[in-house]
Protein backbone atom coordinates (compact mmCIF):
# COMPACT_ATOMS: atom_id res chain seq x y z
CA UNK A 1 0.00 0.00 0.00
CA UNK A 2 1.27 3.28 -1.20
CA UNK A 3 -0.14 5.24 2.23
CA UNK A 4 0.87 4.44 5.57
CA UNK A 5 -1.95 6.31 7.74
CA UNK A 6 0.75 6.52 10.98
CA UNK A 7 3.12 8.20 8.51
CA UNK A 8 0.67 10.63 7.24
CA UNK A 9 -0.52 11.31 11.09
CA UNK A 10 3.13 12.37 11.79
CA UNK A 11 3.49 13.97 8.55
CA UNK A 12 0.81 16.04 9.81
CA UNK A 13 2.12 17.28 13.22
CA UNK A 14 5.81 17.59 11.66
CA UNK A 15 4.17 20.34 9.30
CA UNK A 16 2.22 21.50 12.23
CA UNK A 17 5.70 21.49 14.38
CA UNK A 18 7.52 22.84 10.99
CA UNK A 19 4.70 26.11 10.73
CA UNK A 20 4.96 27.38 14.41
CA UNK A 21 8.80 26.88 14.47
CA UNK A 22 9.21 28.86 10.80
CA UNK A 23 6.42 31.45 12.49
CA UNK A 24 8.91 32.00 15.19
CA UNK A 25 12.23 31.99 13.79
CA UNK A 26 11.55 33.06 10.30
CA UNK A 27 8.29 34.76 9.23
CA UNK A 28 7.86 36.81 12.33
CA UNK A 29 11.54 37.45 12.75
CA UNK A 30 11.51 38.83 9.48
CA UNK A 31 8.62 40.64 9.01
CA UNK A 32 9.55 42.89 12.52
CA UNK A 33 13.06 43.19 10.58
CA UNK A 34 11.24 44.59 7.61
CA UNK A 35 8.71 46.83 9.39
CA UNK A 36 11.67 48.36 11.75
CA UNK A 37 13.71 49.08 8.64
CA UNK A 38 10.48 50.66 6.92
CA UNK A 39 9.86 52.86 10.04
CA UNK A 40 13.40 53.89 10.02
CA UNK A 41 13.27 54.71 6.63
CA UNK A 42 9.79 57.03 6.89
CA UNK A 43 11.60 58.46 9.73
CA UNK A 44 14.43 59.16 7.81
CA UNK A 45 12.08 60.66 5.13
CA UNK A 46 10.00 62.61 7.79
CA UNK A 47 13.14 64.18 9.37
CA UNK A 48 14.66 64.83 5.74
CA UNK A 49 11.32 66.78 4.89
CA UNK A 50 11.72 68.39 8.23
CA UNK A 51 15.12 69.56 7.51
CA UNK A 52 14.42 70.06 3.68
CA UNK A 53 11.30 72.87 4.68
CA UNK A 54 13.95 73.98 7.46
CA UNK A 55 16.54 74.65 4.66
CA UNK A 56 13.55 75.90 2.01
CA UNK A 57 12.58 78.35 5.43
CA UNK A 58 16.42 79.50 5.59
CA UNK A 59 16.73 79.95 1.86
CA UNK A 60 13.57 82.33 2.07
CA UNK A 61 15.16 84.02 5.04
CA UNK A 62 18.24 84.50 3.26
CA UNK A 63 16.47 85.56 0.23
CA UNK A 64 14.69 88.42 1.51
CA UNK A 65 17.75 88.95 3.51
CA UNK A 66 20.23 89.20 -0.10
CA UNK A 67 17.13 91.36 -1.74
CA UNK A 68 17.08 93.66 1.26
CA UNK A 69 20.53 94.40 0.72
CA UNK A 70 20.62 94.60 -2.96
CA UNK A 71 18.17 96.80 -2.83
CA UNK A 72 19.89 98.85 -0.07
CA UNK A 73 22.88 98.54 -2.79
CA UNK A 74 21.11 99.83 -5.00
CA UNK A 75 19.35 102.81 -2.95
CA UNK A 76 23.37 103.91 -1.97
CA UNK A 77 24.54 103.27 -5.39
CA UNK A 78 21.92 105.87 -6.80
CA UNK A 79 22.51 107.87 -3.85
CA UNK A 80 26.29 108.14 -4.76
CA UNK A 81 25.66 108.20 -8.48
CA UNK A 82 23.47 111.51 -7.43
CA UNK A 83 26.43 113.03 -4.90
CA UNK A 84 28.83 111.86 -7.65
CA UNK A 85 27.15 114.15 -10.18
CA UNK A 86 26.30 116.85 -8.20
CA UNK A 87 30.02 117.20 -7.23
CA UNK A 88 30.95 117.04 -10.67
CA UNK A 89 28.36 119.86 -11.65
CA UNK A 90 29.62 121.29 -8.62
CA UNK A 91 33.05 121.19 -9.32
CA UNK A 92 32.70 121.90 -13.02
CA UNK A 93 30.94 125.44 -11.89
CA UNK A 94 34.14 126.03 -10.02
CA UNK A 95 36.15 124.91 -13.09
CA UNK A 96 34.29 127.29 -15.04
CA UNK A 97 34.47 130.11 -12.46
CA UNK A 98 37.83 129.66 -11.91
CA UNK A 99 38.19 129.79 -15.77
CA UNK A 100 36.48 132.68 -16.63
CA UNK A 101 38.25 134.44 -13.84
CA UNK A 102 41.39 133.68 -14.86
CA UNK A 103 40.20 134.31 -18.29
CA UNK A 104 38.66 137.85 -17.21
CA UNK A 105 41.91 138.88 -15.31
CA UNK A 106 43.88 137.83 -17.75
CA UNK A 107 41.93 139.87 -20.46
CA UNK A 108 42.26 142.79 -18.15
CA UNK A 109 46.14 141.89 -17.97
CA UNK A 110 46.35 141.78 -21.46
CA UNK A 111 44.63 144.78 -22.30
CA UNK A 112 46.43 146.55 -19.47
CA UNK A 113 49.57 145.22 -21.37
CA UNK A 114 48.01 146.57 -24.51
CA UNK A 115 47.43 149.84 -23.14
CA UNK A 116 51.01 150.49 -22.02
CA UNK A 117 52.14 148.90 -24.96
CA UNK A 118 50.33 151.31 -26.74
CA UNK A 119 50.51 154.04 -24.72
CA UNK A 120 54.42 153.37 -25.31
CA UNK A 121 54.06 152.81 -28.61
CA UNK A 122 52.14 155.87 -29.34
CA UNK A 123 55.14 158.43 -28.13
CA UNK A 124 57.96 156.36 -29.05
CA UNK A 125 55.99 156.24 -32.71
CA UNK A 126 54.94 160.13 -32.61
CA UNK A 127 58.79 160.87 -31.53
CA UNK A 128 60.23 158.62 -34.10
CA UNK A 129 57.74 159.81 -36.87
CA UNK A 130 58.41 163.12 -35.25
CA UNK A 131 62.39 162.80 -35.21
CA UNK A 132 62.23 161.33 -39.03
CA UNK A 133 60.40 163.81 -40.38
CA UNK A 134 62.18 166.29 -38.67
CA UNK A 135 65.30 165.08 -39.81
CA UNK A 136 64.10 164.25 -43.58
CA UNK A 137 62.68 168.35 -43.75
CA UNK A 138 65.97 169.48 -42.24
CA UNK A 139 68.05 167.57 -45.12
CA UNK A 140 65.44 168.15 -47.71
CA UNK A 141 63.37 171.09 -47.32
CA UNK A 142 66.40 173.30 -44.98
CA UNK A 143 63.49 173.50 -42.56
CA UNK A 144 62.02 172.73 -38.98
CA UNK A 145 58.88 170.81 -38.02
CA UNK A 146 58.63 172.72 -35.24
CA UNK A 147 58.38 175.80 -37.25
CA UNK A 148 55.73 174.33 -39.81
CA UNK A 149 53.86 173.00 -37.14
CA UNK A 150 53.27 176.73 -35.72
CA UNK A 151 52.91 177.59 -38.80
CA UNK A 152 50.47 175.23 -39.88
CA UNK A 153 48.62 175.86 -36.25
CA UNK A 154 48.19 179.88 -36.84
CA UNK A 155 46.76 179.04 -40.19
CA UNK A 156 44.32 176.50 -38.46
CA UNK A 157 43.82 179.03 -36.00
CA UNK A 158 42.99 181.53 -38.64
CA UNK A 159 40.58 179.30 -40.26
CA UNK A 160 38.43 178.75 -37.09
CA UNK A 161 34.69 179.83 -36.95
CA UNK A 162 33.37 181.90 -34.46
CA UNK A 163 31.55 179.73 -32.79
CA UNK A 164 34.34 176.95 -32.25
CA UNK A 165 35.98 179.76 -30.29
CA UNK A 166 35.93 180.46 -26.69
CA UNK A 167 33.39 182.91 -25.71
CA UNK A 168 34.93 184.75 -22.75
CA UNK A 169 38.54 185.01 -22.60
CA UNK A 170 40.35 182.91 -20.21
CA UNK A 171 42.39 185.85 -17.96
CA UNK A 172 45.53 183.75 -18.21
CA UNK A 173 45.34 181.37 -21.53
CA UNK A 174 47.92 178.65 -21.79
CA UNK A 175 49.41 177.27 -25.00
CA UNK A 176 51.16 173.57 -24.37
CA UNK A 177 53.49 172.35 -27.03
CA UNK A 178 55.76 169.39 -27.20
CA UNK A 179 58.83 171.32 -28.22
CA UNK A 180 60.34 174.16 -27.18
CA UNK A 181 58.91 177.42 -28.91
CA UNK A 182 61.41 180.15 -29.84
CA UNK A 183 60.69 183.91 -28.94
CA UNK A 184 59.12 184.76 -32.21
CA UNK A 185 56.78 182.38 -32.32
CA UNK A 186 55.84 182.79 -29.09
CA UNK A 187 55.14 186.53 -30.35
CA UNK A 188 53.10 185.34 -33.54
CA UNK A 189 50.99 182.88 -31.18
CA UNK A 190 50.25 185.63 -28.53
CA UNK A 191 49.37 187.79 -32.12
CA UNK A 192 47.10 185.19 -33.48
CA UNK A 193 45.14 184.36 -30.56
CA UNK A 194 44.53 188.37 -29.25
CA UNK A 195 43.94 188.84 -33.15
CA UNK A 196 40.71 186.10 -32.63
CA UNK A 197 40.51 186.95 -28.86
CA UNK A 198 40.00 190.47 -28.29
CA UNK A 199 40.45 190.21 -24.24
CA UNK A 200 42.97 187.41 -24.15
CA UNK A 201 45.28 187.68 -21.48
CA UNK A 202 49.09 186.93 -21.20
CA UNK A 203 49.46 183.55 -22.52
CA UNK A 204 51.40 181.06 -20.72
CA UNK A 205 53.51 178.75 -22.40
CA UNK A 206 54.42 175.16 -21.22
CA UNK A 207 56.52 172.21 -22.79
CA UNK A 208 55.07 168.96 -22.37
CA UNK A 209 57.29 166.74 -24.11
CA UNK A 210 54.86 163.28 -24.36
CA UNK A 211 52.36 166.20 -27.04
CA UNK A 212 56.02 165.62 -29.59
CA UNK A 213 55.20 168.14 -32.31
CA UNK A 214 51.74 169.12 -31.26
CA UNK A 215 50.17 172.20 -29.68
CA UNK A 216 47.39 172.39 -27.65
CA UNK A 217 45.55 175.81 -26.41
CA UNK A 218 43.23 176.17 -23.49
CA UNK A 219 41.15 179.36 -23.09
CA UNK A 220 37.81 179.97 -21.91
CA UNK A 221 36.99 176.89 -20.65
CA UNK A 222 37.80 175.17 -24.34
CA UNK A 223 40.71 173.08 -25.28
CA UNK A 224 41.62 173.04 -28.87
CA UNK A 225 44.68 170.72 -29.72
CA UNK A 226 46.70 170.22 -33.11
CA UNK A 227 49.36 167.17 -32.36
CA UNK A 228 50.35 163.94 -34.43
CA UNK A 229 48.88 161.92 -31.80
CA UNK A 230 45.65 161.57 -34.59
CA UNK A 231 47.82 160.03 -36.97
CA UNK A 232 49.56 157.76 -34.61
CA UNK A 233 45.94 156.98 -33.54
CA UNK A 234 45.11 155.38 -37.01
CA UNK A 235 48.28 153.34 -37.21
CA UNK A 236 47.61 151.91 -33.56
CA UNK A 237 44.09 151.25 -34.93
CA UNK A 238 45.35 149.50 -37.49
CA UNK A 239 47.47 147.47 -35.53
CA UNK A 240 44.93 147.00 -32.59
CA UNK A 241 42.77 145.48 -35.68
CA UNK A 242 45.62 142.85 -36.54
CA UNK A 243 46.04 141.68 -33.26
CA UNK A 244 42.56 141.28 -33.04
CA UNK A 245 42.29 138.97 -35.53
CA UNK A 246 45.63 136.87 -35.01
CA UNK A 247 43.40 136.10 -31.91
CA UNK A 248 40.81 135.16 -33.61
CA UNK A 249 42.71 133.04 -35.99
CA UNK A 250 42.53 129.23 -35.36
CA UNK A 251 45.41 127.54 -33.78
CA UNK A 252 47.39 125.48 -36.77
CA UNK A 253 48.60 122.67 -35.47
CA UNK B 1 24.70 5.59 -0.42
CA UNK B 2 21.01 4.60 -1.31
CA UNK B 3 18.87 4.10 1.00
CA UNK B 4 15.89 2.93 -1.68
CA UNK B 5 15.68 -0.07 -3.82
CA UNK B 6 14.64 0.65 -7.33
CA UNK B 7 11.66 -1.18 -6.71
CA UNK B 8 10.67 0.43 -3.78
CA UNK B 9 7.69 3.07 -5.04
CA UNK B 10 8.21 5.78 -2.00
CA UNK B 11 10.25 6.40 1.12
CA UNK B 12 8.03 4.76 3.10
CA UNK B 13 8.44 1.46 2.67
CA UNK B 14 11.93 2.23 4.22
CA UNK B 15 11.62 1.05 7.55
CA UNK B 16 14.14 2.04 10.65
CA UNK B 17 11.83 0.99 13.30
CA UNK B 18 9.06 -0.95 13.93
CA UNK B 19 6.56 -1.01 16.93
CA UNK B 20 2.98 -1.79 16.22
CA UNK B 21 1.79 0.55 14.02
CA UNK B 22 4.32 2.84 15.02
CA UNK B 23 7.06 3.12 12.41
CA UNK B 24 9.82 5.15 11.26
CA UNK B 25 10.36 5.28 8.31
CA UNK B 26 12.52 6.77 5.33
CA UNK B 27 10.32 9.70 4.66
CA UNK B 28 9.99 10.61 8.29
CA UNK B 29 13.36 10.67 9.11
CA UNK B 30 14.06 12.81 6.03
CA UNK B 31 11.20 14.88 7.13
CA UNK B 32 12.99 15.22 9.87
CA UNK B 33 16.46 16.76 8.51
CA UNK B 34 14.61 18.86 6.69
CA UNK B 35 12.96 20.22 9.24
CA UNK B 36 16.09 20.47 11.09
CA UNK B 37 17.77 22.26 8.19
CA UNK B 38 15.22 25.08 7.57
CA UNK B 39 14.72 25.73 11.84
CA UNK B 40 18.27 25.87 12.07
CA UNK B 41 18.91 27.84 8.69
CA UNK B 42 16.24 29.93 10.21
CA UNK B 43 17.25 30.71 13.65
CA UNK B 44 20.91 31.31 12.15
CA UNK B 45 19.75 33.75 9.84
CA UNK B 46 17.22 35.36 11.76
CA UNK B 47 19.26 35.53 15.09
CA UNK B 48 20.94 38.51 14.09
CA UNK B 49 18.81 40.43 11.80
CA UNK B 50 19.60 44.04 10.97
CA UNK B 51 17.27 46.85 10.42
CA UNK B 52 20.03 49.39 8.89
CA UNK B 53 19.82 49.98 4.97
CA UNK B 54 22.82 47.29 4.89
CA UNK B 55 21.57 44.13 5.37
CA UNK B 56 23.32 40.68 4.82
CA UNK B 57 23.05 38.40 1.93
CA UNK B 58 21.20 35.63 4.28
CA UNK B 59 18.53 38.10 5.35
CA UNK B 60 17.93 39.22 2.25
CA UNK B 61 17.28 36.22 0.13
CA UNK B 62 15.07 35.45 2.92
CA UNK B 63 13.21 38.83 3.13
CA UNK B 64 12.93 38.29 -0.69
CA UNK B 65 11.31 35.27 -0.21
CA UNK B 66 8.74 36.42 2.53
CA UNK B 67 8.09 39.18 0.42
CA UNK B 68 7.33 37.13 -2.77
CA UNK B 69 5.30 35.16 -0.63
CA UNK B 70 3.70 37.64 0.51
CA UNK B 71 2.32 39.27 -2.16
CA UNK B 72 1.20 36.21 -4.30
CA UNK B 73 -1.13 35.66 -1.17
CA UNK B 74 -2.52 39.73 -1.27
CA UNK B 75 -2.85 39.10 -5.27
CA UNK B 76 -4.78 35.97 -4.73
CA UNK B 77 -6.36 36.31 -1.80
CA UNK B 78 -7.12 39.83 -2.18
CA UNK B 79 -6.86 40.54 1.80
CA UNK B 80 -3.94 41.14 3.93
CA UNK B 81 -1.12 38.54 3.82
CA UNK B 82 -0.30 38.38 7.59
CA UNK B 83 -3.51 35.85 8.50
CA UNK B 84 -2.05 33.51 5.85
CA UNK B 85 1.37 33.82 5.78
CA UNK B 86 2.86 31.28 7.80
CA UNK B 87 0.38 28.72 6.86
CA UNK B 88 1.23 29.32 2.75
CA UNK B 89 4.85 29.88 3.56
CA UNK B 90 5.57 26.93 5.35
CA UNK B 91 4.00 25.40 2.78
CA UNK B 92 5.84 26.11 0.31
CA UNK B 93 9.23 26.12 1.88
CA UNK B 94 8.92 22.83 3.00
CA UNK B 95 7.88 21.28 -0.67
CA UNK B 96 10.71 23.72 -2.51
CA UNK B 97 12.98 22.65 0.38
CA UNK B 98 12.50 18.85 0.09
CA UNK B 99 12.20 18.50 -3.48
CA UNK B 100 15.27 21.12 -3.95
CA UNK B 101 17.77 18.48 -1.89
CA UNK B 102 17.12 16.00 -4.22
CA UNK B 103 20.77 17.03 -5.84
CA UNK B 104 21.56 15.49 -2.53
CA UNK B 105 23.34 11.69 -3.06
CA UNK B 106 21.32 9.34 -1.14
CA UNK B 107 18.66 11.83 -0.38
CA UNK B 108 15.09 10.99 -1.10
CA UNK B 109 12.19 13.36 -0.50
CA UNK B 110 9.44 13.02 1.38
CA UNK B 111 7.02 14.97 -0.86
CA UNK B 112 7.71 11.57 -2.79
CA UNK B 113 5.85 9.67 -0.38
CA UNK B 114 2.20 9.84 -0.70
CA UNK B 115 2.06 9.87 2.78
CA UNK B 116 3.74 12.94 3.06
CA UNK B 117 1.36 14.46 0.25
CA UNK B 118 -1.74 13.26 1.60
CA UNK B 119 -0.67 14.74 5.64
CA UNK B 120 -0.06 18.38 3.35
CA UNK B 121 -3.08 18.06 1.53
CA UNK B 122 -5.23 17.35 4.90
CA UNK B 123 -3.47 20.14 6.37
CA UNK B 124 -5.11 21.66 3.55
CA UNK B 125 -8.46 20.36 3.71
CA UNK B 126 -8.37 20.80 6.96
CA UNK B 127 -7.43 25.07 7.06
CA UNK B 128 -9.89 25.68 4.46
CA UNK B 129 -13.09 25.77 6.89
CA UNK B 130 -11.22 26.56 9.70
CA UNK B 131 -10.00 29.97 7.62
CA UNK B 132 -13.82 30.50 6.25
CA UNK B 133 -15.05 29.79 9.81
CA UNK B 134 -12.67 32.40 11.75
CA UNK B 135 -13.31 34.90 8.48
CA UNK B 136 -17.10 34.59 8.48
CA UNK B 137 -18.77 32.02 11.22
CA UNK B 138 -19.80 28.52 11.31
CA UNK B 139 -23.24 29.38 9.76
CA UNK B 140 -22.49 31.18 6.89
CA UNK B 141 -19.19 29.04 6.13
CA UNK B 142 -21.58 26.27 5.94
CA UNK B 143 -24.48 27.78 3.87
CA UNK B 144 -22.27 28.22 1.14
CA UNK B 145 -22.25 24.04 0.64
CA UNK B 146 -25.62 24.51 -0.48
CA UNK B 147 -24.97 27.62 -2.95
CA UNK B 148 -26.47 28.07 -5.15
CA UNK B 149 -28.88 25.23 -4.08
CA UNK B 150 -29.29 22.48 -1.65
CA UNK B 151 -28.50 19.92 -4.36
CA UNK B 152 -25.29 21.21 -5.04
CA UNK B 153 -24.36 20.11 -1.31
CA UNK B 154 -23.04 16.73 -2.31
CA UNK B 155 -21.26 17.77 -5.45
CA UNK B 156 -19.71 20.39 -3.11
CA UNK B 157 -18.78 18.00 -0.96
CA UNK B 158 -17.22 16.01 -3.54
CA UNK B 159 -15.44 18.75 -4.72
CA UNK B 160 -13.48 19.49 -1.66
CA UNK B 161 -12.80 15.72 -1.36
CA UNK B 162 -11.68 15.32 -5.09
CA UNK B 163 -9.66 18.86 -4.99
CA UNK B 164 -7.79 17.63 -1.98
CA UNK B 165 -7.31 14.25 -3.54
CA UNK B 166 -6.16 16.06 -6.32
CA UNK B 167 -3.89 18.48 -4.15
CA UNK B 168 -1.97 15.08 -3.22
CA UNK B 169 -1.65 12.54 -6.26
CA UNK B 170 -0.47 15.75 -8.24
CA UNK B 171 2.97 16.13 -6.07
CA UNK B 172 3.55 13.18 -5.24
CA UNK B 173 3.25 11.68 -8.82
CA UNK B 174 5.19 14.42 -10.09
CA UNK B 175 8.05 13.98 -7.58
CA UNK B 176 7.70 9.97 -7.48
CA UNK B 177 7.83 9.57 -10.94
CA UNK B 178 10.90 12.43 -11.60
CA UNK B 179 12.83 10.69 -9.18
CA UNK B 180 11.86 6.88 -10.67
CA UNK B 181 12.87 8.01 -13.86
CA UNK B 182 16.32 9.26 -12.14
CA UNK B 183 16.55 6.14 -10.90
CA UNK B 184 16.01 4.06 -14.14
CA UNK B 185 18.03 6.20 -16.17
CA UNK B 186 21.39 5.91 -13.90
CA UNK B 187 20.79 2.24 -14.11
CA UNK B 188 20.04 2.23 -18.18
CA UNK B 189 22.44 5.31 -19.35
CA UNK B 190 24.88 5.93 -16.37
CA UNK B 191 26.05 9.40 -18.13
CA UNK B 192 25.00 12.98 -18.61
CA UNK B 193 20.85 12.21 -18.94
CA UNK B 194 20.32 11.61 -15.44
CA UNK B 195 21.79 15.15 -14.82
CA UNK B 196 19.77 16.59 -16.76
CA UNK B 197 16.95 14.84 -15.60
CA UNK B 198 18.26 15.96 -12.35
CA UNK B 199 17.98 19.42 -13.04
CA UNK B 200 14.79 18.84 -14.82
CA UNK B 201 13.41 17.21 -11.69
CA UNK B 202 14.52 20.25 -9.97
CA UNK B 203 12.42 22.57 -12.11
CA UNK B 204 9.57 20.58 -11.48
CA UNK B 205 10.14 20.65 -7.95
CA UNK B 206 9.43 24.13 -7.82
CA UNK B 207 7.38 24.51 -9.80
CA UNK B 208 4.72 21.96 -7.69
CA UNK B 209 5.85 23.69 -4.56
CA UNK B 210 4.24 26.93 -6.43
CA UNK B 211 1.51 24.92 -7.88
CA UNK B 212 0.28 23.42 -3.94
CA UNK B 213 1.14 26.62 -2.19
CA UNK B 214 -1.10 28.80 -5.05
CA UNK B 215 -3.72 26.42 -4.99
CA UNK B 216 -4.13 26.05 -0.88
CA UNK B 217 -4.56 29.56 -0.92
CA UNK B 218 -6.76 30.19 -4.07
CA UNK B 219 -8.93 27.32 -2.30
CA UNK B 220 -8.25 29.62 1.56
CA UNK B 221 -9.19 32.52 -0.53
CA UNK B 222 -12.77 30.93 -2.31
CA UNK B 223 -13.55 30.02 1.34
CA UNK B 224 -12.90 33.47 3.06
CA UNK B 225 -14.11 35.82 0.08
CA UNK B 226 -17.69 34.67 -0.08
CA UNK B 227 -18.60 36.28 2.43
CA UNK B 228 -16.70 39.43 1.26
CA UNK B 229 -18.65 39.61 -1.87
CA UNK B 230 -22.49 39.06 0.34
CA UNK B 231 -20.92 41.79 2.39
CA UNK B 232 -20.44 43.96 -1.04
CA UNK B 233 -24.15 43.00 -2.27
CA UNK B 234 -25.74 43.70 1.09
CA UNK B 235 -23.60 47.27 1.21
CA UNK B 236 -24.75 47.96 -2.42
CA UNK B 237 -28.45 47.01 -1.40
CA UNK B 238 -28.47 49.29 1.72
CA UNK B 239 -26.99 52.12 -0.29
CA UNK B 240 -29.86 51.35 -3.42
CA UNK B 241 -32.87 51.68 -0.74
CA UNK B 242 -31.54 54.71 1.67
CA UNK B 243 -31.31 56.48 -2.02
CA UNK B 244 -34.93 54.95 -2.94
CA UNK B 245 -35.78 56.44 0.50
Amino acid sequence: MLIDWFTVGAQVVNFLILLVLLKIFLFDRIKQAMDQRENNIKERFDKAAEQKAAAQETQKTFEKKRQSLEDDRDARLKEADKEAKERRDSLIQEAQEEVDGLKKQWRKALEQEKASFFDGFQKKAARLIFDTVEKTLSHLADTRVQDQAVKKFLSRFEELDKADLPQKAETKPQVTTGFELSENQQKSIQKALSQKLPNLGNIAFEVRPELVFGIAVAAGGKKMTWHAHDYVGALEKQMDQAIERKDHEPEKQ
Amino acid sequence: MNFMDIKQITPDQVIFFQFHFITLNLTIVFTWAVMAVLVIGSWLITRQLSTDRQISAWQNIMEMLVTGIQDQISEISRQKATRYMPFIGTLFIFIAFCNLLTVVPGYESPTASLSTTAALAICVFISVPLFGIAQKGLGNYLKQYIQPTVFMLPFNIMGELSRTLALAVRLFGNIMSGSKIVAILLAIIPFVFPVILQLLGLLTGMIQAYIFAVLAMVYIASATQVQDQKQTDRKKNNTRSSRNN
